[in-house]
């Protein structure tokens, strides 16, 4: 997924190079679509048998979506979050890795280019822990959030 | 499928047995609103049933419908608080449901933690809470365990004629 976005991601920042609006654009195209992909995977998993509760117990349209296709599908949706903000991270990386100036991403190309290996160790390091932290961050949610998985 | 004439009486205890393939599955979701005929006609209570199931209808799947994120009480109550009750009776309502099913104990458990029949239990509590004046209740006898099968029976029974 990431692959696919890679191309055209990389090609767009080449050409226009990347500021802070491009950066936030450029991660968030790699972290919104494994939230829509996994959403839509769950929503289109959903056992039918849970549909046709909704129907026996007379549920309206929307009282199906509220009350059970989102809660349904919430797990999903929340593994969706979490790879989609560490995807987001690697996004705004590889954008400053190839077209920036600036961060975290340009300091990793510059070390590698003056092959100043404290520097490469220290950035991988911090963008190790960074994701590690935001990992976490999202798995403690999603634990609260599904409490009977 | 047919042609099928069936009339249930109320208090009647009525079972369909036949094949896998035979067509009970189509008659259930044709008889409970969930599915409409390509020919003739239901009534329920002399009112007719067009593809959706009529109030005062449950249906007991025979798949596990419970739903895993909410508890054994909340899975209960699902369709009570769609009704405009007080949260007292509600409650009463849950525990009595759950009394019936013998599930009293695991009011607080999520589907997962129970077992394939305990389950299904949750699910007929689900249906009976709302007070259905006709019952459809599918059940794989392939395989079901036959004491909870009988209990299972003797609970609609019990409901249906009360």
């Amino acid at each position: 997924m990431s692959l696919t976005l890679a191309g055209p991601s990389l090609a767009w920042a080449w050409r226009f190079g990347i500021g802070i609006d491009a950066k936030i654009a450029f991660g968030a195209i790699h972290g919104i679509l494994p939230v829509v992909l996994l959403t839509m995977n769950a929503i289109r998993h959903l056992p039918r048998v849970f549909l046709r509760s909704a129907r026996a117990m007379r549920l309206t349209t929307a009282q199906t979506i509220t009350a059970i296709m989102l809660p349904a599908a919430l797990p999903e949706i929340a593994s969706g979050l979490r790879m989609g903000t560490v995807l987001t991270l690697l996004g705004v990386m590889i954008g400053e890795l190839f077209a920036s100036r600036r961060g975290l991403g340009f300091l990793l190309i510059a070390a590698i280019e003056s092959a100043d290996v404290p520097r490469i160790l220290g950035v991988v390091v911090i963008v190790t822990v960074f994701a590690l932290l935001i990992n976490s961050g999202m798995m403690a949610i999603e634990r609260r959030i599904r409490p009977h998985r | 499928m047919g042609p099928i004439d069936l009339e249930l009486r109320r208090g009647e205890f009525f079972s369909v047995v036949g094949p896998s393939g035979c067509g009970k599955s189509t008659l259930l979701d044709v008889v409970s609103g969930l599915g409409r005929p390509t020919d003739g006609e239901v009534f329920f209570e002399g009112k007719p049933v067009l593809g959706t199931v009529p109030d005062g209808v449950g249906v007991v799947f025979q798949e596990d419908a419970s739903f895993p994120w909410l508890t054994v009480a909340d899975n209960v109550a699902f369709g009570l608080r769609r009704q405009n009750l007080s949260a007292e009776q509600v409650g009463n309502r849950v525990t009595d449901a759950l009394i019936l099913v013998g599930l009293a104990g695991f009011r607080d458990a999520y589907p997962a933690q129970l077992s394939g029949g305990m389950r299904q239990r949750v699910c007929i509590a689900r249906t009976l809470v709302l007070q259905p004046r006709l019952i459809f209740v599918v059940i794989a006898v392939g395989g079901v365990n036959l004491l909870l099968h009988a209990r299972e029976q003797r609970l609609m029974r019990t409901r249906t004629n009360g």
